[in-house]
């Protein structure tokens, strides 16, 4: 009975300690990574931190702390905010940082604004607490005529004045929003996991039109000309009248999209994930024929980036490619790391964020496909 | 660990996902696939009982109370003497573990099956649409993935795929409902259904102590993870319970006995048995 005893009492704790294995802390990013470009500088949400990098060096800025140490300049500063954060980062015109949190165990759901310049939390978690957000923050912000429109995966649309005091809250089916809200100026156009896409005023908060597409919607739109361009899980790209919502035209690919579709003049290029594999597409942006196929050999996740005459993107497999506006190839990196993270255009250099590895964070390539730096979080 | 994956996650979130695809609600889902594991695991459960009553037997015979009483102050030789005897009466002390053993890769895979079904985050998104089998949408389109996704996630109010807690608006504190629902039932199901352990204390006290250090352990673990895992261990708990009462195994005169120790009668479930 003893043996017997002692053996369910060993097991009991090997559960718990596979159960909570998924929470430990760590340097680098468990989901993908969100990055923002703003003033000469890279933020990085990763995981437990956001990671401000200077985009000459590719090092982080270090400061000394109130006990002596010499200790980087990373949010949370002071140990007042809890992660994982994994939104794109977004800036407010006086000088805030806006993040949520996505921790699940977090009852609270904070959502933070920290100073931008030394990353001390300046406003906490108030904001979603009295007004009851459910759940956690996975999309970027939309700050617009200083106001801040942030979604939840609670389904909640919500928005805040600049001092952080709630304004309104447009609810979708239960169901998740997971990427940031755009403007056209006029109105604001949200995507959400419940098949919808919303058109909403911005002054109240009010639904001006919602359409029905054939899956959820994991990326934000992208709105140009009156004309919105929507990418579905299901693998079908939308054209929808950005006044009316109605659908323009649409045409299924293999697999699905989760991320945004990219317009770069007369044309559409975006990504799908199929299995293991994947594509990258371009689409002409008045009809939606294809002009264009590359298959990238791995999932691609995640939007391209065009610049200078080229289309970069990035696979699950840890490539970096390069295409011309013709998708015939011009360089290939290999990273030894999963991308899911969009690249981003930082003036001189393209931004890579892999995921998952504390040594390989960001990386930054010039055009020709040269690496010029690497940042790693010590 | 891809076995891990291949073997028990991927099975069981498809299985989960079938039924939600059928009742079209993801709490309902994890009662039915709750009772359907219940059900497969029923032989399992009938060895436990019977692996119980044959230690019961043991520990009430008379050659091993005569060990208890010829070796009382060496321990160590009495524990080798209690082994040989279980070894020629053909009894392994650990036989009874065997289906709870069963429930921890069943506990973990359904936790891992919920967490990924539910895809809280982008990267379990692109998990889950690896995890469905093709196939399945081939047969009954409506579980294709468009059509499934995105998993309804509430049931009775709660988020399943979060730790719950309920706001009380009268103290305006928030407590967590299910996870004392989770304690009481395991404190019940382990009361109603241990069998009397003899006459060794030692045994005694260590089976009062699981039967306390469990509910704890499980309620603990219905704060910190997602709400689902609750909601199987209740469910768990309560057929468990039906199905010792429908074999006449169940004493409820056990649930309010808080003996650390001390000698205890056997239970009328044993004692009937042994007549």
């Amino acid at each position: 009975m003893r043996i017997k005893t002692a053996f369910l009492f060993s097991a009991m704790f090997v559960l718990g300690g596979l159960l909570t294995a998924c929470g430990s802390r760590s340097l680098a990013s468990t989901d993908f990574p969100g990055l923002t470009v703003q003033g000469g500088k890279a933020y990085l949400a990763a995981g437990t931190y956001v990671y401000r990098v200077d985009l000459s060096t590719g090092q982080e800025e270090s400061t000394v702390n109130k006990d002596g140490k010499t200790v980087p300049v990373r949010f949370p500063m002071d140990n007042t905010a809890t992660g994982p954060f994994y939104a794109d980062p977004a800036f407010t015109s006086d000088g805030q940082m806006i993040i949520g949190s996505a921790n699940i165990n977090d009852r609270k759901h904070p959502f933070y604004s920290a100073n931008a310049t030394d990353f001390t939390t300046t406003q906490t978690n108030n904001w979603p607490y009295q007004n009851q957000a459910k759940d956690i923050w996975l999309g970027g912000v939309l700050i617009l005529n200083n106001v801040i429109y942030a979604p939840n995966s609670d389904g909640g649309l919500y928005s805040f004045d600049l001092n952080g005091n709630m304004k309104g809250k447009f609810t979708v089916n239960n169901e998740a929003l997971w990427s940031a809200p755009v403007t056209d100026g006029k109105a604001i156009f949200a995507s959400s996991m419940d098949h919808y896409v919303y058109a909403i005023n911005p002054a109240n908060l009010n639904k001006i039109w919602g359409t029905e597409l054939d899956a959820s919607i994991v990326a934000s739109p992208v709105v140009s000309d009156g004309k919105l361009y929507i990418a579905t899980l299901g693998g079908t790209v939308y054209a929808l009248n950005a006044d009316t919502g109605e659908i323009l035209w649409q045409k299924k690919f293999e697999g699905g999209v989760s991320d945004h579709v990219v317009l770069d003049g007369d044309r559409l290029y975006f990504g799908t994930v199929y299995q293991a594999t994947g594509s990258l597409y371009a689409l002409n942006a008045a009809d939606g024929s294809t002009v264009w196929t590359f298959d990238a050999g791995s999932a691609v996740t995640a939007s391209p980036l065009v610049k200078d005459n080229l289309i970069v993107f990035v696979t699950e497999a840890g490539n970096v490619r390069a295409l011309d506006l013709d998708g015939k190839p011009q360089w290939q990196q290999t990273l030894g790391a999963k991308l899911y993270t969009a690249p981003v255009d930082a003036g001189d250099v393209i931004l890579v964020a892999p995921m998952g590895k504390s040594d390989l964070m960001l990386v930054a390539y010039d055009t020709s496909g040269a690496q010029k730096w690497v940042f790693a979080a010590k | 660990m891809d076995f891990w994956n291949i073997l028990v996650v991927q099975p069981m979130t498809n299985i989960l996902l079938t039924i939600y695809g059928l009742v079209g609600n993801f709490g309902i889902a994890i009662i039915l696939f709750t009772i359907l594991i219940r059900l497969a695991t029923h032989p399992l459960m009938v060895q436990q009982i019977r692996s119980s009553q044959k230690m019961q037997e043991l520990n009430n015979s008379k050659k091993f109370k005569e060990i208890q009483e010829k070796y009382k102050g060496d321990r160590e030789k009495l524990s080798q003497e209690q082994m040989k005897l279980y070894q020629e009466m053909g009894y392994n002390p650990l036989s009874g573990c065997l289906p709870t053993l069963i429930q921890f890769p069943i506990i973990i895979g359904l936790y891992q099956s919920i967490v990924r079904a539910l895809a809280a985050t982008p990267l379990a998104m692109l998990t889950l649409t690896r995890t469905v089998y093709p196939w399945l949408a081939n047969i009954f389109p409506h579980l294709s993935l468009t059509a499934l996704i995105p998993i309804d996630k509430y049931f009775l109010g709660m988020n399943l795929a979060q730790p719950e807690w309920t706001l009380l608006p009268i103290l305006g504190v928030s407590i967590p409902i299910l996870a004392v629902i989770v304690a009481l039932t395991t404190y019940v199901q382990s009361k109603v259904t241990m069998p009397a352990t003899g006459t060794d204390p030692q045994s005694k006290q260590m089976s009062t102590m699981m039967s306390l250090y469990m509910p704890l352990l499980l309620g603990y673990f219905a704060i910190n993870f997602a709400s689902g895992l609750a909601v199987y261990f209740v469910v768990s708990n309560l057929f468990g319970i039906a199905q010792y009462a429908m074999m006449g195994k169940v004493d409820w005169s056990n649930v309010f006995k808080f003996s650390l120790g001390s000698s205890t009668p056997p239970s009328k479930a044993v004692t009937k048995k042994n007549k």
